[in-house]
């Protein structure tokens, strides 16, 4: 049984080292984000499930102190499996406590703006909320109470169609949970070491994927021309060519038209 | 021993500015401890408190004479909300997970990406 265990260990390790370079962010991976991502995750969930699996056979070996192990080789599973599951307890240790800064920020974050906020509306699924700022930004606050806000500046240079995409692509963070994931991937690259460039690249790859899934899904609800005018529209307001790329990005694949579109009700501001 | 604190750290701070951006006239020491909503601070905490938002370039002192000395806030209530909106956003720039934002999660690398990707488009690129 003792293979078993050597086996996920190998392996596990072989995708810790081998998934970084193999899943770098590529072209491909800008036409269809959603692939990328899922391939990314399944890719360090099978990691995890093997590593945990390698634990739990050498925890089962230990305490059945198997009669085919030679008494060194029981020695070593007995150290090997019982410091494993104390560096899980530490782990999880670490996760609680690195999560919670981040969800503090997300409080602190819709406090920071209370006061500036000049209209709040309850939608359904988010809050919509308008605070007065020169920046044309908008953002998503998830939580328990998910809000969604905007500036006055943005809305000011926006059409109301556009304003419409912006909120979709917000909408999208929200209704797919890419808090969560970028939450997630911010922990695991906490937890991994800095010589390592796998959580770096994990969590940079999960930012620009969730922007590019949202940017698809506000196109497919509001219109791809909608979305591409106001990236172009706040990329020359703000200097960010990024906006511009992403307005370009859309022409790389066919959209719903006009008729075929649905935009879900509460995005309808 | 010292007494128990009536306010947390920075409160008084806050609820003094809040005092002086509600009101367009600058205002005495003691009018701000006067208008002051909670526990009634003590002139010279006021004072102290005063001394600290001036080196912060929060609060700007006008000296009418010797004896009398008043003190407005350095940006208007407009100001002040579209700085702190700069300031959470720069906070939130640290932890990129307090803000999934419209604009400004992609980096240079990410850029050139897309650039290319665009350049070169697909099979399913003629759409």
């Amino acid at each position: 049984m003792w293979w078993v265990c050597v086996g996920c260990v190998l392996t596990a390790s072989g995708l810790f080292f081998i998934a970084p370079s193999a899943l770098t962010l590529r072209q491909w991976q800008v036409r269809l984000p959603r692939v990328g991502l899922a391939l990314w995750w399944a890719v360090m969930a099978i990691g995890c499930v093997l590593a945990l699996s390698a634990i739990i056979v050498s925890v089962a070996i230990s305490l059945g102190a198997s009669e085919a192990l030679t008494r060194p080789q029981r020695v070593v599973f007995t150290i090997v499996s019982w410091s494993s599951l104390g560096a899980i307890g530490a782990l999880i240790a670490w996760v609680s406590v690195s999560v919670e800064p981040v969800a503090n920020a997300h409080r602190k974050t819709v406090k920071r703006f209370a006061h500036t906020v000049v209209s709040r509306e309850d939608r359904g699924p988010f809050i919509f909320a308008r605070f007065a700022s020169n920046e044309p930004v908008a953002f998503a606050v998830p939580g328990r109470s998910p809000e969604i806000m905007v500036s006055t500046a943005l809305e000011s240079v926006l059409t109301t169609a556009q304003l419409r995409a912006v909120v979709a692509h917000e909408y999208a963070h929200l209704r797919y949970r890419h808090g969560w994931i970028l939450r997630a991937a911010e922990v695991n690259a906490s937890c991994l070491p800095r010589s390592s460039s796998a959580g770096q690249e994990l969590r940079r790859a999960t930012l620009m994927l969730i922007e590019l899934i949202a940017d698809d899904v506000a196109a497919k609800q509001a219109g791809a021309a909608n979305l591409g005018n106001a990236l172009v529209r706040l990329s020359r307001l703000t200097g960010d060519a990024s906006m511009e790329l992403r307005a370009e990005r859309m022409m790389l694949r066919r959209w719903p038209t006009r008729f075929h579109r649905s935009l879900p009700e509460p995005v309808r501001v | 021993m010292a007494g128990k604190r009536t306010r947390g750290p920075g409160e008084l701070e806050d609820e003094i500015m809040r005092v002086l951006r509600s009101h367009s006239d600058e205002l005495s020491a003691k009018e701000i401890q006067r208008l002051a909503t909670g526990h009634p601070p003590a002139y010279t905490t006021v004072m102290t408190a005063l001394d600290r938002l001036e080196q912060k370039s929060l609060v700007v002192r006008v000296t009418i004479s010797e004896r009398k000395v008043r003190f407005r806030a350095a940006h208007s209530e407009d100001e002040h909300a579209s700085r702190a909106m700069v300031s959470a956003l720069d906070d939130a720039s640290d932890r990129e997970s307090a803000l999934l934002q419209f604009a400004g999660n992609l980096d240079a690398r990410d850029a050139e990406l897309l650039r290319k990707a665009i350049a070169k488009p697909g099979p399913r690129g003629s759409g």
